[in-house]
């Protein structure tokens, strides 16, 4: 059941009308339902791996939470025969037992993750370099509906429980919620337990300003999605899936179509995603935080997908930085590297860790780790170039606080992300390189003499995505001055509010891409 | 407190709801593709006196092409009305009877069954489907019709035949001002449900008698539909007159076929391939053709006038009995039908000359 679809409104509208109506310590039974309702119409051929996860981590969990408890019984039955040293012996058993469930429920957890979602690339690979036609036998193998997402928030509560961030949920119908609330379950945002699980548990009474922010969050996506995403989706598709036939600024033009794309359509779903969870009183966390203004590449990657980001920073980033391990490595590697590089040592492992990290999560081809390595590149060189460039720019006396800088830093930290698009985007990592190679070529004049009307896109068409466009960028302007839009909107007199969202509603209806004769792409974040 | 809360959140939902439908409707008015030909026969049909039409004309393009009301009103005062669509399937023409049925009580409703021996290709065809419905008036049996097409084409959904837009809503890129305008200007309708056909495609004589004799199978779904549209109408209390129009392909199993029907379902039936019947109405295949199976307007005059005798004949159909106000109207259509039916004559085929003969080049 794709989020767009009127299926997916009434399915919701639905399940609102019964959480308001069965009484308050029940809703979250509601929620649960609904949630294996709607995975069950969406992918009911990959519920069971969502089950196996669920049910895994549950028990895991409570596996988990015993060790400390059999501790605490065995120190407590101990009394004061037991001295520190024991104490501390018992605790360091019982947390050595944790990690060992912990790495356990990780290993079966993810192990199954790759399987599903890699395992398939891998024999494809492996046939193509043997000429083995056999070992394409597994063509069928599905990819379980949100795998990533919910697999990634599931194991992050076996982490967090692992670190004692929290005790254990002792209701397996209660996290099975958590796992599986179905606005987030297709893509995302990644939520930790201790930010979700209480509000799905504790039920949400009626509150009609909650439900009218949560119908603008849920329009604004549908428009990102239907009529930005989908429109500019034709242009890029054509580039990318015909990509031997352009050169020079019709690839430029590509990806940069794709740059706008993905953004609209993951953003778009995740305000969906938003909207219907703060119908039922749930806030999830933002994904984005306009990371196209971003003024660097660091930046970039805290305002995108932020919750991909926090998700790596807690269980990838922070434990390799921070380890004693590579702190040591970091001491050891100064005598070669020198001070600077070598304390950055251990950050920069840290940095290529999680990068590769992201750019497999993304998938198993080779393009999606060139694609983290890419970001890698940059980000790392950066922070190894940072003090040389603080003294050009000190050379060529640029002051660093003027706008035009900052204006020129975005539109830099834009062109490093519209580029690694290609390979994000590119059917393979060869026909990427192939693309950025080709992208040199001086070709501006297909702007001015209508060429670029053949991408799909006629004038109309660009002129009405450019509108949308800018629209968008005023709103994000607002936004990043700190107004809220919805809030504004709420101040306005009736007659005005509902002119507005009436325009919205009929411009969805008119401008969106969808019905015969097109090809909507699906979210491209579910594919993920 | 909070219950006044969920009252108004209800009651705004329901006005929100309501206006959004209203602005959808009203939009789709817009964008549906505008068929002056389409659009205004449905229009002057539910602008028609009710209770006016003696005659319902209902089928595809063949009969569409091959009655004219007009020359049943000056010939004989039968006031008829034809409500068809061109590659209609069978369903559409229940639909155009069912609905017509609410309209009018006709004594006698012609049938073209068109497509009783045929599968009909709903994927194929969608555009066509749009057109039988496009221009009808909102009602639970539009509805019902539109989710029958929807059955039998999966890449089509129910709400876009209620809501147009959602199927026509791309052509905001390409629509004109003309466009616009168009769809808020309305041109009266004097064919009466009539298409014409003012042109003549060169044919061979044909001889139903020379051709395959095998009979043919019903198409199963086409059979249900046209038998529901038999029974229709003679359960409103009308004689039904099942016609097939002239047709260069047809073979004589197939009028074996539709004769066995009519006989199955107590209807009357006229061929206008036999050739008892081409004798009848002096038609000339080489002319009064348009392509091999549509009369021009030549041969829709020459079988419309054997037909409103038929009808006199056989159902006692009431001539001249309209009141003055619809004669008046009925004239009027008349006069704009001649001038196009003079036209054509002069222009198109009174001067068409025959193609040379093998012997000849």
């Amino acid at each position: 059941m794709s989020f767009t679809s009127l299926n997916f409104l009434l399915f919701v509208a639905l399940a609102v009308i019964i959480y308001f109506l069965v009484p308050l310590k029940h809703r979250w039974l509601v929620l649960l339902t609904a949630s294996y309702a709607f995975y069950l119409i969406s992918s009911p051929e990959s519920f069971i791996f969502m089950l196996i996860t669920t049910v895994s981590t549950f028990y895991g969990g409570l596996a988990m939470g015993k060790c400390d408890e059999q501790m605490e019984e065995k120190v407590r039955a101990a009394g004061d025969s037991l001295d520190r040293a024991g104490k501390k012996a018992l605790k360091a058993e019982a947390k050595a037992k944790k990690k060992r469930l912990m790495i356990l429920i990780l290993v079966f957890n993810f192990a199954i993750l790759a399987f599903m979602k890699y395992f398939r690339v891998y024999l494809k690979t492996l046939s193509e370099i043997f000429d083995a036609e056999w070992l394409r036998f597994n063509a069928g193998i599905l990819i379980p509906l949100g795998i990533s997402f919910y697999t990634f928030q599931a194991m992050s509560y076996i982490i967090d429980l692992n670190r004692g961030k929290y005790k254990p949920d002792k209701n397996l119908f209660k996290f099975a919620l958590f796992v599986s609330w179905f606005p987030l379950i297709v893509q995302g945002p990644i939520s930790r337990y201790d930010q979700l699980a209480m509000q799905l548990q504790e039920g949400h009474e009626f509150d009609y300003t909650r439900i009218k922010f949560g119908g603008q969050l849920i329009m604004w996506g549908f428009f990102k999605k239907l009529v930005i995403a989908d429109r500019i989706a034709i242009l890029a598709n054509t580039v990318f899936d015909n990509y031997q036939d352009y050169r020079g600024m019709y690839l430029i033009i590509g990806a940069l179509a794709y740059t706008i794309q993905i953004y609209a359509d993951f953003s778009g779903g995740i305000d969906i995603a938003r909207g219907v969870s703060q119908i039922f009183g749930i806030e999830l966390e933002n994904n984005f935080e306009r990371p196209y203004f971003s003024r660097s590449l660091t930046e970039f990657w805290r305002r995108w997908h932020m919750t991909l980001g926090h998700w790596c920073r807690d269980y990838i980033f922070y434990p390799i930085s921070l380890s004693k391990t590579f702190g040591k490595l970091g001491r050891n590697s100064r005598r070669i590297l020198g001070d600077r590089v070598g304390k950055l040592f251990p950050v920069i492992v840290a940095q290529l860790a999680t990068f590769l990290t992201i750019g497999i999560w993304h998938g198993a081809q080779f393009k999606y780790i060139a694609y983290g390595l890419y970001q890698a590149f940059f980000i790392v060189g950066g922070m190894l170039l940072e003090p040389y460039l603080l003294k050009l720019n000190e050379l060529l006396h640029i002051n660093t606080e003027a706008g035009t800088w900052k204006l020129f830093q975005m539109l830099r930290t834009f062109c490093i992300v519209v580029f690694g698009r290609f390979f994000s985007r590119a059917h393979r990592f060869r026909a990427a390189v192939h693309m950025m190679k080709a992208s040199f070529v001086f070709n501006p004049a297909i702007l001015f003499n209508g060429k670029i009307y053949t991408l799909g896109l006629n004038e109309r068409d660009f002129s009405l995505l450019i509108t949308c466009l800018l629209l968008w960028l005023c709103i994000s302007i607002a936004q990043e001055k700190g107004y809220s839009i919805r809030e504004v909107l709420s101040r306005q007199n009736t007659l005005f509010r509902w002119a507005i969202y009436l325009i919205g509603f009929i411009s969805i209806v008119i401008f969106g891409v969808y019905g015969v004769g097109y090809d909507a792409s699906t979210f491209i974040y579910r594919t993920f | 407190m909070k219950q006044k809360r969920v009252i108004e959140l209800i009651i705004k939902s329901i006005v929100f709801l309501v206006l959004a439908f209203l602005l959808t409707l009203g939009v789709g008015y817009i964008y549906v593709p505008w068929d002056h030909e389409e659009s205004a026969q449905s229009k002057s049909f539910y602008d028609a006196v009710p209770d006016s039409v003696d005659v319902l004309i209902v089928g595809s393009s063949t009969v569409r092409n091959g009655i004219s009301p007009n020359e049943l009103w000056h010939n004989y005062g039968i006031s008829a009305h034809t409500r068809g669509n061109s590659r209609q399937p069978a369903e559409a023409a229940l639909f155009n009877l069912k609905e017509g049925l609410k309209y009018q009580k006709p004594k006698v409703v012609i049938l073209g069954v068109t497509h009783l021996m045929v599968a009909y290709d709903y994927v194929e065809n969608e555009p066509f489907l749009r057109k039988t419905l496009d221009y009808k008036k909102l009602s639970p049996l539009k509805i019902k019709t539109a989710s029958e097409y929807v059955e039998r084409n999966e890449d089509q959904d129910l709400l876009s035949y209620i809501f147009p837009v959602i199927r026509y809503h791309s052509r905001w890129n390409t629509m004109e001002y003309e466009d616009l305008r168009q769809a808020l200007s309305f041109e009266p309708d004097f064919r009466r449900g009539q298409y014409r056909v003012l042109e003549i495609r060169d044919h061979e004589i044909f001889d139903l008698d020379d051709t395959d004799h095998s009979l043919v199978a019903y198409d199963p779904n086409s059979y249900k539909y046209y038998k529901e549209a038999v029974e229709t109408a003679q359960a409103a209390g009308a004689k039904v007159l099942i016609v097939s129009m002239p047709y260069i392909k047809w073979s004589y199993g197939q009028y074996e076929a539709v004769k066995a029907f009519a006989d199955e379902v107590g209807a009357d039936y006229l061929d206008f391939s036999t050739d008892e019947l081409v004798d009848a109405i002096d038609l000339d295949w080489t002319v009064d053709m348009y392509d091999s199976k549509h009369l021009n307007l030549e041969g829709c005059r020459k079988s419309s006038k054997f037909i409103g005798q038929y009808l006199i004949d056989h159902y006692g159909v009431p001539q001249w009995s309209c009141s003055e106000e619809v004669a008046a109207k009925y004239d009027a259509d008349y006069d704009l039908y001649k001038a196009e039916y003079d036209k054509f004559m002069k222009e198109v085929y009174l001067v068409h000359e025959e193609p040379e003969t093998e012997e000849e080049k």
